[in-house]
């Protein structure tokens, strides 16, 4: 009973945020300001997706309810490692362009690889081989995308 | 005209130019958001100095390895470094979880060979006629096409299949996002006027494939794999060889499908993999175990990517209509090289595309070999990197990757968004793979829709949807593909009950 408590019932998770989905696109669509002539044409496709995605959401509502799949969520998960990473990854792509490809990067390679490291087994020896591995690392990708590939890449806003 | 082609090529110069192509092909192909598209437009403008034996050559080579290179990261590190990769990673990385990579990159690199000749064969000998059947398809064909490739997501699921096919109709929705076919205007904009050029396909791939994995490699401080590799190294490679020729109708079979559909202009080589695995999935015995880690999952989905390079040469050469995008981008630079594509480039310059044909497969033999030692030595690094530094990288190459594509912030954001919703997804048991192919077959159904819409405002709506003979064969086969696991499921049971 104790080990049912801490199981989600994924099919109502999964079916609610699907009709989340559906209402705010059909929202949208219903906003949706075209051509007089062409509007049955550019909305008869999504128009199709969203009531097929209705009807599977409430198919799977109704497994739900009466056969429900059950499941720890982020069972494996070390909790403060994933929002460790989610936070650093979400910091990552905002400043990207900001500070630019070399400075964002050598840091949150640098920054996420001594933080994920167990604390006992965080040295000052361990920190520097975080820092030549980062440095190794991001020079390579550099060399290959803007030398080799010229692919240009974000020089931050000093640049 | 064949063997004055080979002549053309036969040059020290032309041989390491190829070599060159070959290896830049992989190494581009195997970093996610490096596609083939981009291998060939990257080098585009270093063909113009060069004659136009060498710059077909070159481009030739530079995708048939770009394709095949995507394999090493879908089975690596379950990420397709091209959309041609997709299916690969189904069960090459559960492969090389297991320990057996080495086996794995030997499969996809024989199996992307097989189907590289068989294109290349289709290309040389079956071209014109082969061009015609495409010139068949219309409107009507394309949408049914995307209906049947949709039905490849009955297979695509591990778990219910509601949630496979509600993931697949959710990716079908976000390939709706952008601008309209017909009226032009921004759909699903949100009042943001950067999503009007919709979401960037290989940044959701990106997203969906890579970051989930990079979350759960920082979370485990492990090897990548849970198998252990040393235990598999010493198979031998006569086991693995022999392995692999038990494969070989699903081989030729998928080569077959790449051809088809790589000359199927706008299809190409992510669409054949994803419907070579599905019909090696029905066609097996053992259907079960596709997706848990087996061999003939790999070899159907490389065998067929790597054959829809040829196929996707024979409308470029034969018709000027290019097969794949990739042929698109060689399609402007044979014109820069003065040359128009169509029927009468193989009567005028014949040497040229024999040169081309003949490059595509010296490409493909040298993949053979290099192949093998850059992806099984790959395969040795990655496993003993420690997840700790293995995850962050990933993350950074997506990154990276996908900002690569337009140069874009926003399909960084849009990557990391699908990130985060792929690994959401993959706890509440909906299928990343299948919201990829929604976003992949979404904008031909719509097209294919609309067009043929259109279409029946003057033929009458039955006559063009289902009356033509290919939408009707089509029909058939979705009806088949749809029915197909409930029959087996049925003759199996019936079988078993008989014994």
């Amino acid at each position: 009973m104790q080990d049912n408590k801490n199981k989600h019932n994924t099919d109502l998770i999964a079916a609610i945020f699907m009709l989340a989905v559906v209402v705010v696109f059909w929202i949208q669509l219903m906003s949706f300001k075209t051509n007089i002539f062409y509007i049955h044409l550019d909305i008869i496709f999504p128009q199709f997706v969203l009531i097929s995605m209705t009807i599977l959401s409430l198919i799977l509502l109704i497994k739900s309810l009466r056969k429900p799949d059950r499941k720890t969520l982020f069972l494996t998960t070390n909790k403060r490692k994933i929002i460790i990473a989610v936070v650093a990854g979400i910091l990552w792509v905002s400043l990207f362009s900001a500070l630019g490809f070399i400075i964002s990067s050598i840091v949150f390679l640098t920054f996420l690889t001594i933080i994920l490291e167990e604390k006992s087994k965080n040295n000052p020896k361990k920190i520097i081989l975080s820092l030549i591995f980062s440095l190794t690392i991001v020079a390579v990708v550099y060399f290959l995308f803007s030398n080799v590939l010229k692919v240009p890449l974000p020089k931050g806003f000093w640049a | 005209m064949i063997i004055e082609g080979l002549i053309a090529l036969l040059t020290f110069q032309n041989m390491l130019y190829i070599l060159i192509a070959t290896v830049a092909g992989l190494v581009i192909g195997s970093l996610p958001g490096l596609t083939a598209t981009m291998a060939v437009a990257i080098l585009v403008p270093f063909t113009f100095v060069m004659s136009p034996v060498t710059a077909m050559a070159v481009l030739g080579a530079i995708y048939m390895s770009a394709i095949y290179g995507g394999c090493f990261s879908a089975i690596l590190i379950n990420t397709p470094g091209t959309p041609s990769s997709i299916a690969t990673a189904f069960d090459g990385y559960p492969m090389a979880n297991k320990g057996e990579g080495v086996k794995a990159i030997w499969g996809a690199t024989i199996a992307s060979v097989f189907g590289g000749i068989i294109g290349i064969i289709a290309l040389a000998f079956f071209g014109p006629p082969l061009a015609n059947v495409a010139l068949k398809f219309g409107p009507p064909e394309y949408f049914w096409l995307a209906i049947f490739g949709l039905t490849v997501m009955s297979t695509l699921g591990r778990g219910s299949i509601v949630k496979t096919f509600l993931s697949g109709t959710f990716g079908l929705l976000m390939s709706g996002i952008g601008i309209t076919i017909m009226g032009g205007v921004v759909r699903f904009g949100f009042g943001y006027y950067k999503l009007q050029a919709g979401i960037e396909l290989i940044s959701a791939l990106i997203g969906f494939f890579c970051i989930p994995e990079a979350l759960k490699l920082m979370n485990e401080k492990m090897s990548i794999y849970a198998g252990d590799p040393r235990k598999h190294s010493k198979e031998k490679w006569t086991t693995i060889l022999s392995e692999i020729w038990d494969t070989r109708i699903t081989a030729l079979r998928s080569s077959i499908i790449g051809v088809i559909i790589g000359i199927l202009p706008g299809a190409g080589g992510a669409i054949a993999n994803i419907i070579a695995y599905n019909e090696a999935k029905k066609a097996s015995k053992n259907p079960e175990k596709f997706g848990t880690g087996i061999l003939e999952g790999v070899i159907a989905s490389e065998a067929a990517n790597n054959a829809s390079v040829g196929g996707g040469f024979i409308p470029t050469l034969t018709l000027g209509i290019p097969g794949t995008p990739v042929c698109a981008v060689i399609y402007g630079a044979l014109l820069l090289q003065g040359l128009r594509p169509g029927a009468e480039l193989y009567q005028t310059h014949g040497e040229i595309v024999y040169a081309l044909i003949w490059a595509l497969l010296i490409s493909t033999i040298m993949m053979l070999f290099i192949g093998i030692f850059m992806g099984v030595n790959l395969y040795k690094i990655i496993s003993r990197v420690p997840t700790l530094y293995l995850g962050p990288v990933i993350l950074f190459l997506s990154i990276v990757g996908s900002y690569s594509i337009r140069n874009n912030s926003l399909d960084v954001i849009i990557m990391f968004i699908f990130g985060l919703l792929g690994y959401f997804f993959i706890e509440l048991g909906l299928s990343p793979a299948a919201v990829v192919l929604g976003l992949i077959l979404g904008p031909i159904a719509e097209q294919g829709l609309v067009q043929a819409t259109l279409m029946s405002h003057a033929f009458g709506f039955y006559k063009v949807f289902f009356g033509r003979p290919i939408c009707i064969i089509l029909i058939i086969l979705i009806i088949l593909s749809f029915s197909w696991p409930f029959v087996s499921k049925f003759l199996k049971e019936r079988k078993n009950g008989g014994l």
